[in-house]
């Protein structure tokens, strides 16, 4: 199991770049960009503010996913 | 990832001029010893004593020039001491973990390192002889080898 999220397309949606994202978060663009790429699991903290960015449930953007 | 690259190889090259300052150093007093027990035993050894101090001011100023360069180039300026002379990276969560993770593997190779070493030490007593700060090296190598590790485990974790 892995988990996956949605970041890039709410991101995409909220006409946020990840540098933008990364700001209001409070994180470096790398990090939105190991994000996107599902490389690295955050925080429940980060989670719930990248949640409150884009207005929607933690398990809204974030869920489990197999392993491909 | 480029400060962590700039501070390991600006440590690699502080650590070896330190190391041949050092080195050099104890090599002279080594052949001050070896007149001393020369004298005791009667005899007179000519020996030849060179010491300089310009490896210690290169070794020192290069120091510095790596505190004030490593400090410009993070951000945040917040002056911690303790982590300007490391290359600790904590900017965000993920950055702490990268860090961790290549802490644990300077950790592991350095303790590898220190008992090659001390494997190497015990069968290399002609070397020791003919070149007395032989170990000096040797325990350089250990620190650059550690920060060599932790320099690969953090561009790798930061790259994935």
């Amino acid at each position: 199991m892995e988990i996956k999220n949605r970041i890039k397309e709410l991101r995409a949606r909220s006409n946020l770049t990840q540098k933008d994202l990364a700001e209001k978060v409070g994180v470096t663009r790398q990090t939105i960009i190991a994000l996107e790429k599902g490389t690295y699991v955050p925080s429940l903290l980060l989670a719930m503010n990248i949640a409150e960015v884009f207005q929607e449930p933690i398990e809204q953007i974030f869920y489990k996913g197999d392993v491909e | 990832m480029k400060i962590v690259v700039f501070e390991t190889v600006s440590k690699i090259i502080i650590f070896s001029v330190t190391a041949y300052a050092w080195g050099s150093a104890y090599e002279n007093i080594w052949l001050m010893d070896e007149f001393d027990r020369g004298l005791a035993n009667g005899e007179i050894n000519i020996v030849n004593v060179k010491f300089s101090v310009w490896p210690f001011f290169v070794s020192f100023i290069l120091a510095i020039l790596y505190m004030i360069l490593s400090f410009n180039m993070k951000p945040g300026k917040k002056f911690n001491f303790l982590f300007k002379i490391g290359e600790f990276q904590e900017g965000d969560e993920r950055e702490v973990n990268i860090t961790n993770k290549a802490t644990r593997a300077s950790h592991v190779t350095f303790t590898l390192a220190t008992m090659l070493a001390m494997a190497i030490m015990a069968f290399s007593t002609g070397v020791v002889y003919n070149h007395p700060a032989f170990p000096i090296y040797l325990f350089a190598g250990i620190i650059i080898t550690s920060n060599i590790a932790y320099a690969i485990a953090y561009c790798i974790e930061y790259n994935r």
